[in-house]
Order: structure tokens, then sequence, then C-alpha cells
């Protein structure tokens, strides 16, 4: 994997930026960013609550991803464990955030504002990332995979088990953010104007995504973050030019684990908020493994975009399916067809570009740029050639 | 870059997403239909009712239960817009595929919650549930093609018959009550969900009631494909009467795994482990008919003395003519019966916004489902809202017309009695 990730890490420079804010670099990307706000705008006001659930989905997909992307992108620790973390913060985001029980029975909920629940699911989090980390760490490679692994299953018994703070295996109800009297749970006017529910989350999420990426890359950019791409491409090496490496993997983690939980706050949160402990199984884990890697190992906007090709995809085909969903359709379904095309993208993303999306846009951004460039030879020999004709004539 | 070019963008970009909000229109009707009140899924000029419909359609759970469930619902509806609908409007389903995943049953869920009136189906303990805090917020019904006894507190969802965990405790009360069997040695299998969860408070429940010896308790994932583990515990443990809250094809892995291992107690399923497909798997269909009972509800399929079988059958012939006997077609026949009787009652007392349907279902009392079921009672408290409590101990037995034959008949045990929600 390293090799891979240096690779791509390197064209990075070169080719499509590393967060949104690198587009303002070229007259191109100005463009490019604002079309992409005015489309942002767009779906806000027109795209209707299909549109913004599926984009609301990939955003807290996103936010996973990135969490993933730090640990196994950038500083080569391969973990499988990330539902653990997002189980971990959405659970205390319940405790803290959930309604009082209403039945004898019903779990705990301390009904406290978002502004405490939200980034407490990320200290917790990345407070359990401290505790496992020490033991996990001692290992690498398929060893720290599988350990990593066991952490989903032991997450799986606890959350089944511990019945006051998650419901048991019949779930509990998660907290919807609410803002003083502003909640999202149902539509609220501000201004005269009344918004969805998925309006509220997409406002919510929008800024929360870009601050969670622009903050990934500037680490990235960093001494830390410099010292967990060192770990990932030759530990030794780190070693010898003065990397603490259990420093790195330990900030690695817990920065993880950090982003991990806030995102599980949000997924349980969204769109129904409503979770059983099984939500936190292992599949939801390969997926944000597989949203990495198709995305792009080690990229901010890889992680973004893995996330709506793994999260996105499925549920827009499903959304906007041609194929009627009715009992009278005997033939293909509409979940069947969603099934197919993203298991084929997927294999074929994997055979033809293993880089990822990203390594496939920033192909494209590269085959443009060079065009340009060679337009412009041309142009500028053309108009050498010219000017003695002009001289002539 | 400078940092200066990247704030003045951003704050460029805030500033045009918050003009561009305060343009929202927001939505919200209330249309007028003469006297007639109306809100979402009621089209007053094309005199049609909108209903939603959330089951899976593709998957594993699709074809045992999902789609013969969904036909019982659409023949009542199409016998319904046959005879002239419901004070003339028509009635109109727009089904989508949950694919038994909560993800996706809320994904269709918001799809499709503002063109409907209410839901007419939602199928499954784990995707039900996943939408309970939604309806709750929507102020939308929902009929649930689940017996969870958890849904009967909450005021949004319509249940449909006796609750999973009254059923296990009423298993029992058939063997030591009627069968006279003091304290048997029993064990209980159960799904590691909500549904299972129900299955298992039942059991408890019921060991306290009836003195059981509960010797057993093993736990399987809804993804499990293997069942050796869960055999041998019981096998071990020597459980003459082993309770399974599974779904059909898990029933069908522990039964025969169970036996491979030389180990066949008196199996007890809950109602929705059973389907009629299991008989078409040779040497399990042996096994069910000698060495299981199946603990549900209503009436034999083809008994035309129950009128409302009678009627089924005739609609059946109208509009399905190629449906075979089946458990779930008649539970979504019972379940649409319920969903008319609200809407009827909404109609009567001119609201069918979402409010006057909540209206008329906290003021059905009885509902009347033409011996279908036992007539199922409503109201507005947790206790209420159980709609019945009787149920029925079959044999399976593939020579009869939707392969049950009733044992106990029809009866309410006393512990199922008492139970509180």
């Amino acid at each position: 994997m390293s090799n891979a990730t240096s690779k791509t890490t390197r064209s990075a420079v070169s080719g499509f930026p590393s967060t949104p804010l690198g587009l303002l670099q070229t007259a191109r990307g100005r463009v490019l960013l604002l079309g992409g706000l005015i489309a942002l705008c767009l779906v806000f006001l027109f795209g209707g609550d299909n549109w913004l659930l599926i984009l609301n989905v990939v955003m807290i997909a996103a936010m996973a991803t990135l969490s993933l992307n730090i640990l196994s992108g950038y500083t080569g620790l391969i973990s499988l464990g990330i539902t653990f973390f997002m189980g971990i913060g959405a659970y205390t985001a319940a405790w803290l955030g959930g309604p009082h029980p209403f039945f004898p029975g019903d779990p705990v909920g301390l009904n406290l504002s978002i502004f405490i629940w939200l980034p407490a699911a990320g200290v917790v989090a990345a407070l359990t990332g401290a505790l496992v980390g020490p033991t996990a760490l001692r290992l690498k490679g398929f060893y720290l995979a599988i350990v990593t692994l066991a952490l989903v299953f032991i997450g799986l018994y606890l959350f089944k088990n511990a019945r006051a703070i998650t419901g048991g295996p019949q779930g509990r109800i998660f907290p919807t953010p609410s803002f003083g009297d502003l909640s999202f749970s149902s539509p609220t006017p501000v201004f005269g104007v009344l918004l969805t529910t998925n309006q509220w989350y997409f406002l919510l999420l929008t800024p929360l995504l870009a601050l969670m990426a622009l903050f990934v890359h500037n680490v990235m950019r960093s001494r830390a973050g410099r010292a967990f791409q060192a770990v990932r491409d030759n530990e030794t090496g780190a070693a010898i030019i003065g990397v603490n490496l259990f420093q790195a993997k330990m900030s690695a983690f817990i920065f993880s684990s950090f982003l991990a939980g806030i995102a599980g706050a949000l997924w349980a949160s969204y769109p129904g908020g409503y979770a059983e402990p099984n939500t936190w199984n292992l599949i939801l884990a390969i997926q944000f493994v597989a949203a990495m890697l198709v995305g792009g190992v080690a990229s901010v906007w890889g992680s973004i975009l893995g996330a709506a090709f793994v999260f996105g995809l499925p549920l827009a085909l499903d959304t906007f399916s041609l194929i009627p969903q009715s009992t009278s359709n005997t033939g293909l379904t509409s979940g069947d067809l969603s099934a197919i095309l993203y298991g084929l993208l997927i294999i074929l993303f994997m055979l033809f570009e293993p880089t990822g999306v990203i390594g496939f846009i920033r192909r494209v951004t590269s085959l443009i740029q060079r065009f340009d460039e060679r337009a412009k030879v041309k142009g500028g020999v053309k108009a050498n050639a010219s000017e003695p004709v002009e001289l002539e004539s | 870059m400078t940092i200066r070019p990247a704030l003045r963008m951003t704050i460029g970009a805030l500033t045009c997403f918050a003009i561009l909000a305060v343009f929202l229109v927001g939505c919200g009707t209330n249309n007028g239909g003469g006297s007639l009140k109306t809100d979402f899924g009621v089209d007053t000029s094309a005199k049609t009712i909108s209903l939603g419909i959330l089951t899976p359609l593709s998957g594993p759970v699709a074809a045992p239960i999902g789609i013969p469930l969904t036909k019982g619902i659409e023949t009542y509806f199409d016998a319904v817009n046959a005879s002239g609908g419901i004070d003339g409007y028509k009635v109109k389903l727009i089904e989508r595929d949950t694919q038994y995943d909560p993800q996706v049953e809320v994904s269709d869920y918001q799809q499709i919650k503002n063109q409907v009136a209410m839901f007419a189906e939602s199928l499954g303990t784990p995707t039900t549930q996943a939408i309970v805090p939604l309806s709750a917020n929507d102020h939308i019904l929902v009929s649930a093609a689940t017996l969870d006894s958890y849904l009967a507190r909450e005021p949004y969802m319509v249940l449909i018959g006796t609750p999973y965990r009254l059923q296990v405790e009423n298993a029992f009360d058939y063997i030591v009550k009627k069968l006279g069997v003091q304290h048997p040695k029993t064990g209980i299998i159960y799904q590691d969900d909500g549904y299972g969860q129900d299955g298992l408070t039942g059991y408890k429940e019921a060991m306290a009631c009836y003195g059981l010896k509960n010797v057993g308790e093993a736990t399987y994932e809804a993804t499990d494909t293997t069942f050796t583990a869960q055999a041998a515990q019981l096998k071990a443990s020597g459980a003459q009467y082993v309770f399974l809250t599974a779904i059909p094809t898990a029933a069908a892995g522990i039964i025969g795994t169970a036996h491979a291992i030389g180990y066949d107690p008196h199996w007890v399923l809950q109602s929705p482990a059973f389907a009629s497909g299991l008989l078409q798997v040779k040497g399990l269909n042996t096994l069910l008919e000698h060495e299981a009972w199946v603990v549900g509800q209503g009436a034999a399929w083809g008994d035309t003395s129950v009128p409302g079988m009678a009627e089924m059958l005739q609609n059946i012939q109208k509009y399905d003519p190629g449906q075979q006997p089946d458990g779930y077609f008649e539970f979504g026949y019972t379940e649409a019966k319920v969903t008319y009787a609200i809407l009827k009652k909404a109609f009567d007392n001119h609201d069918v916004t979402r409010a006057g349907l909540l209206n008329a279902f906290n003021s059905l009392n009885n509902v009347d489902v033409g011996g279908l079921y036992p007539t199922l009672h409503y109201g507005s408290a947790p206790n209420q809202r159980v709609p019945s409590r009787d149920n029925t101990v079959y044999s399976i037995d593939s020579s009869v017309a939707g392969n049950l034959k009733s044992l106990s008949g029809d009866f309410t045990g006393s512990c199922a009695e008492q139970s509180q929600f």
C-alpha cells in the first residue's frame, strides 16, 4: 500500500488539488469551486428531500471515511474497527442528548444540547481510542487488521448488553440537533422561511464536513501529518529521522477515533434517529474501507468522492430507478439492479483505476493541462510564425 | 495561495447560500375539498387517496413474506376500488422496496412520506423500528407488518394481531395447561435483534407464569447460515420443547442441523418462523410435520364458513387468481381491512388529514375483520393498542390448504391476559 499511496501523494502536487481551497489556485479551479457551491445552493433550494437525503448521508459517510483515511491512508495502519468507534460516539451522544426515559426500562438520556453531545461523542471515542491504542498498535499489517476486527465484535457484544444506554438489541432513539427552540426533527421556519429536516441537516453538515476536510488537510501538511506519512512509508526510516513511532501512531489513532465518534453520532441521528446495535457491524466497516479504496487512499477529496460512490450511488440508483417497485414486477428489481451496478462499478474501478476515483479525476485533469500546454505552445509557434508573414505583408 | 482570497471566496459563497435560502418557499398545504379536511396524499380532484407500502420486494425476505403479504393488501384494495372506493375516493398504493434494510426503509419513507396519507404497510421489526421516531415527528400513521410488542407504546403504530411476546406465553400455556405437561424442560433459540428480544421477553414471562424449567437459551445473527453451535447447545441442555423466534430460513437451518446431530425435541415456531415454502424442502417437511408446531392466528385457509375467508377467496379469484394458500397473504388482507376501517372512520368524520386519521384510529374501538382474525381492539393507551391477546397452536400438515391445522382452537392464556405494555 505504501508505494501506491506515495504515488497518490506525489500526484496531488501537480494534478487535482487536495482540498476545496486548493481550487482557488487557478482560474479554472475558482470557476469549478463557484460552480460547485452554486450547485449545492440549487440542491439545497430545489433538490427536494430525495437529493438532500442522499447528499446528507454522503456527507456523514465522508466524515467517517476521512477518519479511516487518517489511520489507514495517511498512517498506514490497517483498521477494520471504525464502526466500534462510531458506535462509542453514537451512544455517548444518545446518553447525553437523548430524550429522558418515558417508560420504565427505556434507555437513559439527559436531553442536553448538541453543543455538548456532538463534541463529547468525539472526545469519548478519542479517549476509547487512547485506551485500546497501546495494545493494538504493538501490531501492524494484517495482525492489526485482525485486532481491530475483534473490536467490532466486542463492540457489538457491549452494545447489545449495555441496555441502560444502548437499549439492547431493541435499539434506541438518538438525539436530533436542536438549538434552543429550533429543532431539526420537524420543519421549522427561519426568517419566515420553512426549512425541512433534510435542509437543516444540510446546513449543519456542509460546513462541518468542510471544516473537517480543511482540518485534516492542514494536519497532514503539518509536522504531525508528515510524521504519520513517514510511519506509513517506512517505519525504520521514520524512527531514524527522529519520529517517535508510538507517539505518531497514537496521535493518528486518537485523531481518527475522534472524527469517527462525531461521524457515528451523526450517522445514528440522521436520517431516522433510531439505531440498533447491529448498525455498527462489520459490513458497515467494510463499506468504509471500500469508500476509502474506491475514492482514493490518503486523500481528502478521495474520502468525499469514495463516500459518494459507495454510499450515495446505491441510494441514488434505488431512488431514481426506472424499474417499477411493485409486486407485479417479477423480474429484476430496483434493489437487485442497484446491487449489480454497485458491484460492477467497484470491480471496474479496482481493475482499471486502482488509485480510485480521485486518481481518475487527477488523470483527466492532468490530460486537460497537457492539452492546454500544447495548445499554448502551438499558439506561440503560430504567433511567432505569423509575425514575419505580417511583416512581409 | 494566500488565505485572503480563500476567506473572501468562502464568505461570498456563504452569503450567496444565505440569500438564496431566504427565497425558499415552504411547503405545507391544507387543501379544501368541500367539507372534507385533507392534507397529504389526498387528491380531491382525481378523488384518490394514496397510501404508502414499505416492504421487501427483493432479498431473502421478499418471496416468503414481503410479496405475498403485500399482495394481500393489493387484493383487498382492488376490491374496495372496484366497489366504488371509500366515499368515492379510490385507494392508490405507492410501493417501495425496502430490501429488509433499515437504512433503505428510512430512505424510502422519506421519499414518499409527503405523497401519502398514511403507510398501509411497514414490514419487519428492525425496519419498522427505524421509522418510529420519524413517523412520530411527521404525525403519520404506520400499519406495522410486525408484531413487536414494543410498538404498542407508539401512538402512530398500528399493530395487527397478537404481539410476539404474547405468542410465546400462549404457546407455553397450551403445553402446560392444555396438555398438562408440568415443569417441562424448555429452551429458546432467538434472533439477536428486536424481534428475537420480544420472543425472549415472552419466554421469560412464561417461565415465571408456568413454572418452566429453562435449560438453554441460544441466539443467532440474522446473517448466520450455520447453526451447529446453537443446535449442539440445546442438545446438551436436554430441552424437550424448544421455542424458535426466527425467520423461516433460520428455522429450517436450526431444525435440520439439530436432526443431523441426533436431536429432535418438539419445536414451537413463532409465527414468522414458518413459511409454506419450507415444506418443499425434502426431509425437512417430514420433520416439521412430526416435530413442530406453529403459534399464530388466523382462520384456516379455505374455511368458507368464515365470512372473511369466503370474501377473501372470491376476491383472489377476481384480482389475483394465481395466489396460492399463504398465511402472509391472509395477514396482509386483514391488515388492509384495519387500514380501511381507519380511513372509513376518517371519511365519516370528514377529516382525512393526518391528525384526522390519528383521531379515527384512536376512536376505532373494535374492528371486525370477518373472522379472518378475532375481532381487533384499539384505543389510545399502550394496553389498548394491543389489538388481541389470543392465539392458536397449529400442527403443520401439507395435506391441508395453508399447511396449518388447528390443535388448540383460539384461546388466550392466563399469562398473556395479564401482560402489561
